[in-house]
């Protein structure tokens, strides 16, 4: 890993460590591929993609942390198991506002959510032993 | 700046670019972060360069209003989680197409008014 992916990467600590877990692998990725193409073209280009980089990755986590505390939206994208729901379907048909649900179903699909907070945050803690016994807690209240 | 519309809520609000350049860019079919990087680039012939910080910043956005989803593609790593527009960002999409769309007319019938 050359310096400047070390640092794009150490950056990205910045996010909030939920939104970390589902973007810094995939934004890294594209990071790496983007920085390849502009070291072909030179280290003025290769300079001014890196300070755009940087300078865009400290504006939108300060932005992301700000949504973490102000949206009531903000996990939403998250953690709706898309396992729960049909291919295709977005998560506002699947559940719209309002909608009447059995009491019991959302009891349910609140412990499937909490167990999946719980298991990416186990995961991104690297404690596999907690990650493991959300996933089993989560496979339960799947059956329940 | 107030916006009066027939949908009193947030989502009748203008797009900002990056946002309507994302959902153009996944009008077609589904793409992942890198993808829709170089898409953008070459749909706004090459005006619009976004960084990995304003279009993840878009993603998240765009995914509590759950106008996109994201999906994991088959036969492909983590690093390929594709996104894809939902019903209510096409929805979206569509309604900011037609708002340009009745300005630029609007536009065009002042400028002509005004060389005529």
């Amino acid at each position: 890993m050359n310096p400047l992916t070390r640092l794009y990467k150490a950056l990205l600590r910045m996010y909030p460590r939920d939104c970390r877990a589902w973007c810094a692998p995939e934004m890294l990725d594209a990071f790496e591929k983007a920085a390849g193409e502009h070291r072909v073209r030179g280290l003025a280009a290769l300079a001014r993609f890196s300070l755009a980089e940087l300078s865009g990755l400290l504006v939108e986590a300060g932005a992301a942390w700000i949504s973490k505390f102000t949206s009531s939206k903000y996990m939403r994208g998250f953690w709706i198991p898309t396992t729960m729901r049909r291919p295709g379907q977005s998560p506002e048909n699947w559940c719209p506002p309002g909608a009447r649900v059995l009491s019991d179903v959302l009891e349910a699909q609140k412990r499937v959510d909490f167990n999946l907070r719980q298991m990416v945050d186990a995961i991104s803690d690297r404690d596999y032993k907690r990650a493991r016994f959300y996933s089993e807690e989560d496979l339960r209240a799947r059956n329940q | 700046m107030r916006h009066v519309g027939e949908q009193p809520d947030s989502s009748s609000r203008p797009l900002t670019e990056p946002v309507l350049l994302i959902l153009l860019s996944l009008a077609d079919k589904p793409r992942h972060g890198y993808a829709l990087m170089k898409d953008i680039e070459t749909l706004s012939a090459g005006r619009v360069r976004m960084t990995t910080g304003t279009l993840y910043g878009a993603l998240r956005r765009l995914l509590e209003d759950a106008w996109i989803e994201r999906f994991e593609q088959e036969d492909t790593s983590r690093e390929k989680q594709a996104y894809r527009l939902t019903s209510v960002g096409r929805r979206q999409m569509a309604g900011e197409l037609d708002r340009m769309k009745q300005l630029t007319r609007a536009a065009a019938a002042r400028l002509r008014a005004r060389e005529a």
